[in-house]
């Protein structure tokens, strides 16, 4: 009886410390796969540095966007446009690592700053109205998308640059709310790399574990609902591929008014790679989940099926044209923007379920049998 | 024969072990229905989702809200349950809580399987056999309201109904780990153990490929042979300590809940009568009665002088007997059951296989002949979705989802055709199922799902 009655008071424990949410693993020696060094080189070689270069660009971006709602014309607009293109370029390389500090009070930072379409009618009321907030939660009237609305709207069409000056110029609510989305975007954007920076690191590094929660789960869950965002938003949907559509919806392109969606998807999907691959956007090489998998069974497998359809992928968004805009191309030659939804759609099994079966990740806090 | 068989149900034994086992089983229920509703999983699995997936022939079990009800009061399916689980725990108001138990467990586990676990099951067989049991009628609540009901004996084959039951599950657990995966490529383990290096103490062991087989021998030995050693007086101590450590290892690793804590409560079954009775006499000590001990101490013998000890006698029979078989009919099924999963549930196959799939559903409008990608994760959970993608019943069920929602917005006449892709123990993933087939056009039942590609290596 008594040694009944200590197995159970351990037992007890046991089950106490091991309720899921309050669980993060203890960092040991590691001789096999070293996933504290995995983490240790995503934190320092590619989530710190990415964040840092959205960090300077939306701080030129800002500066750019005062030159231009101090004096408006065609010079500073352009500077302008210039300006957020290369943020929002930054931005590709930063929406997949939406946990920890891009957790905030109004959603994910990738919502806060990436929601599209724009709610472009909601934009032109509360500037009507003078009631503009980003204190809510219609995503879809803040972030980089919206500030393209703003910068960019009309200027497909002849003359493009006068037409978004003169708006510009014949209501200065129009550059206040510009201001005011700039300063979402640089404060929101400012919270997350302070964190990281500060007291972030140390957590997602030490939380080396594989359960819900540690740094490993958190990054491959992101990373694979990043990939989702550019299968279905960026393509699935504009080019009315999505059950119950009944016609394509080109409008519904990510950044629309600007035009170039085909060379942010083609920065997206550089971005989902380089997470897959363990590489920095210049290139260099590190301890990622290639490497992760490469020490697992049946993981060569899965990365040479992997490489293969990364390169169709690639090959597939090469074939849409960028002599014209994305939309024009769900227009006039849908096939080869199809063609490129199947090759992303045959990717999702690699970069989901075998990738997180293969690692033994969990997906959810809830019990199961193991299968 | 018959003279054995009479001479058995007439062996009685000490009621203790019945009383204790009802106390631990119920003190598990209240662990298990606290931790359920402390981690918001009311709301999660039950309040949240908007498709479920009922189980075959119980499609009309709902969650109260989808009856009209306001949607707190499937909290107050959880407020009975505890109270339940309390009153078999106390012994209090017994015959009403054990039922009440058995029906309000059993009706949530019958929500939805994507939250099917052998554990729950288990809960729910368990209860059944225990709201027919005596057992409330030692050291009890029930006992302090009227001392009458006490019992000091009760039939042997009442305390040997709950070790069948309870050896059952390692013994079929066991069985189903031999097979080659499991003996011969230590899968799934060599997936699993070193996911969880990073644990204290042992982690660094389980980097080792020797390491996930030594675990996935000793645990096939381990189910296959537990209850015996058990029974075996002179290997007791040690087997107990061994499923101590069994289940705290992979209650550790895995994300199995309230499992290892359940066996480690139920197993003690098997512990002698005077391990039983000392617990009482010490539970008595500790909570002395009010009253004096009541005189009239009975035995109940069997069959009961009120006659309704038979009738229990023979369900329980009927139920070992169903017990014996519904684990069996896996190899009714041609294929490998790991990849078709006929017959898969109920049958105490626990942590056997890695299996993920992903699942895309394609819906065709038959007038336009056009075609659309469904959002699975607009209709489904996390949860939901990881079990649907990999479970043909399922699939199927959530292709007629998609054709109810669909129709309903403007598709005329939808069908449903789905490319699935399934990883099974390491293996590249392959097709799942028949990517053409309009699902929305197939009945599920019992029979072979022809639809199911066969497994490849």
């Amino acid at each position: 009886m008594r040694l009944f009655s200590l197995c159970l008071i351990c037992l007890c424990a046991i089950f106490l410390t091991a309720c899921p949410p309050n669980n993060p693993s203890q960092g040991g020696t590691n001789t096999g796969f070293d996933r504290k060094k995995m983490l240790e080189d995503y934190a320092d070689k590619l989530i710190l540095p990415n964040y840092t270069d959205l960090q300077t660009s939306v701080n030129e971006l800002e500066t750019a966007v005062n030159a231009f709602t101090a004096t408006p014309s065609a010079t500073t607009l352009t500077a302008a446009q210039a300006a957020w293109d290369k943020a929002y370029t930054a931005w590709q390389h930063c929406a997949g690592f939406d946990f920890g500090p891009a957790d905030q009070a109004l959603g994910m930072l990738s919502q806060e700053l990436g929601t599209f379409p724009s709610a472009k009618n909601l934009i032109e009321a509360a500037i009507r109205q003078r009631n503009f907030t980003t204190n809510n939660f219609q995503r879809d009237t803040r972030g980089f998308p919206a500030m393209e609305y703003l910068l960019f709207s009309d200027s497909t069409l002849a003359p493009p640059a006068e037409r978004v000056v003169m708006r510009f110029t014949s209501d200065t609510a129009r550059a206040s709310v510009l201001r005011a989305m700039m300063l979402d975007i640089k404060t929101k954007a400012g919270n997350v790399v302070t964190a990281w920076r500060t007291s972030y690191r140390a957590a997602f590094i030490a939380n080396d574990g594989t359960n819900v929660g540690s740094g490993t789960s958190f990054l491959f869950n992101t990373f694979a609902g990043h990939y989702e965002q550019l299968k279905n938003f960026k393509f699935g949907v504009p080019a009315g591929l999505r059950a119950g559509q009944t016609r394509a919806e080109s409008q519904r392109v990510e950044a629309y008014w600007s035009g170039q969606s085909l060379k942010y998807a083609k920065e997206h999907l550089a971005a989902v790679e380089n997470v897959w691959a363990g590489k920095s956007k210049a290139g260099q090489d590190f301890t990622g989940f290639e490497e992760y998998l490469n020490s697992v069974q049946g993981g060569k497998d899965l990365i040479t099926n992997t490489k293969t359809q990364l390169a169709n992928t690639k090959n597939a968004l090469a074939a849409i044209p960028v002599t014209t805009t994305l939309a024009r191309s769900i227009e006039s030659s849908a096939p080869s923007v199809n063609a490129a939804f199947t090759e992303l759609q045959k990717m999702t099994r690699f970069f989901k379920s075998d990738m997180s079966s293969l690692l033994g990740l969990q997906i959810t806090f809830s019990s199961s049998d193991g299968d | 024969m018959k003279i054995i068989l009479t001479k058995y149900f007439a062996q009685t034994s000490s009621s203790a072990p019945l009383a204790v086992f009802r106390m631990l089983f119920g003190a598990a229920m209240v662990l298990s229905t606290a931790r359920f509703l402390a981690l918001g999983w009311v709301r999660e699995q039950y309040i949240a989702p908007k498709v479920h997936f009922p189980y075959y022939g119980f499609e009309w079990v709902k969650p109260l809200q989808e009856y009209g009800l306001p949607e707190a009061s499937m909290y107050a399916v959880f407020g009975v349950m505890m109270l339940a689980a309390l009153g078999m725990m106390l012994g209090a108001w017994y015959r009403v809580a054990s039922v009440a138990f058995f029906l309000v467990f059993t009706y949530v586990e019958l929500l939805d399987k994507t939250y099917y676990l052998n554990h729950y099951y288990f809960v729910s067989v368990m209860s059944f056999v225990l709201m027919l049991l005596p057992a409330h009628r030692t050291f009890s609540i029930d006992v302090r309201r009227k001392p009458a009901l006490e019992l000091d004996s009760v039939p042997r084959w009442m305390i040997d109904v709950v070790k069948f039951q309870v050896g059952i599950v390692y013994v079929f657990a066991g069985i189903a780990k031999i097979n080659s995966d499991w003996l011969f490529r230590a899968m799934p383990l060599a997936i699993w153990l070193p996911a969880n290096d990073t644990m204290p103490l042992v982690g660094w062991a389980l980097r080792y490929k020797e390491t996930a087989y030594l675990f996935s021998w000793a645990g096939m030995l381990f189910d296959c042979t537990i209850p015996l050693w058990l029974s075996w007086k002179r290997s007791r101590i040690l087997a107990y300590t061994a499923v101590v450590v069994f289940h705290a290892l992979t209650g550790w690793m895995f994300q199995i809940g309230v499992f290892p804590l359940v066996m480690c409560l139920v197993t003690p079954i098997y512990f002698s009568e005077e391990w039983h009775k000392r617990v009482i006499a010490w539970l008595q000590r500790v909570f002395p009665s009010p009253q004096p001990s009541p005189t009239g101490r009975g035995s109940l013998e069997s069959p009961s002088p009120s006659g309704r000890g038979v009738g229990v006698r023979e369900i329980l029979i009927i139920h070992c007997l169903l017990q014996l078989l519904i684990p069996c009919r896996i190899w009714l099924y041609d294929g490998n059951t790991f990849w078709t999963e006929e017959g898969y549930r109920f049958a105490w196959r626990v942590m056997l296989m890695e299996k993920a799939g992903d699942a895309t559903f394609f819906v065709k409008d038959a007038q336009t002949g056009r075609e659309g990608v469904a959002l699975n994760r607009e209709f489904l959970n996390a949860h939901q979705e990881k079990q649907m993608a990999m479970q043909p019943d399922m699939i199927l069920h959530f292709a007629k989802v998609l054709k109810k929602h669909y129709a309903a917005r403007g598709v005329i006449n939808p069908r449903v055709r789905a490319e699935v892709y399934v990883t099974l123990n390491g293996r590249p993933s392959r097709l799942y199922i028949d990517s053409s087939i309009d699902l929305t056009r197939l009945q599920d039942d019992f029979s072979q799902k022809k639809w199911i590609l066969p497994f490849r290596e």
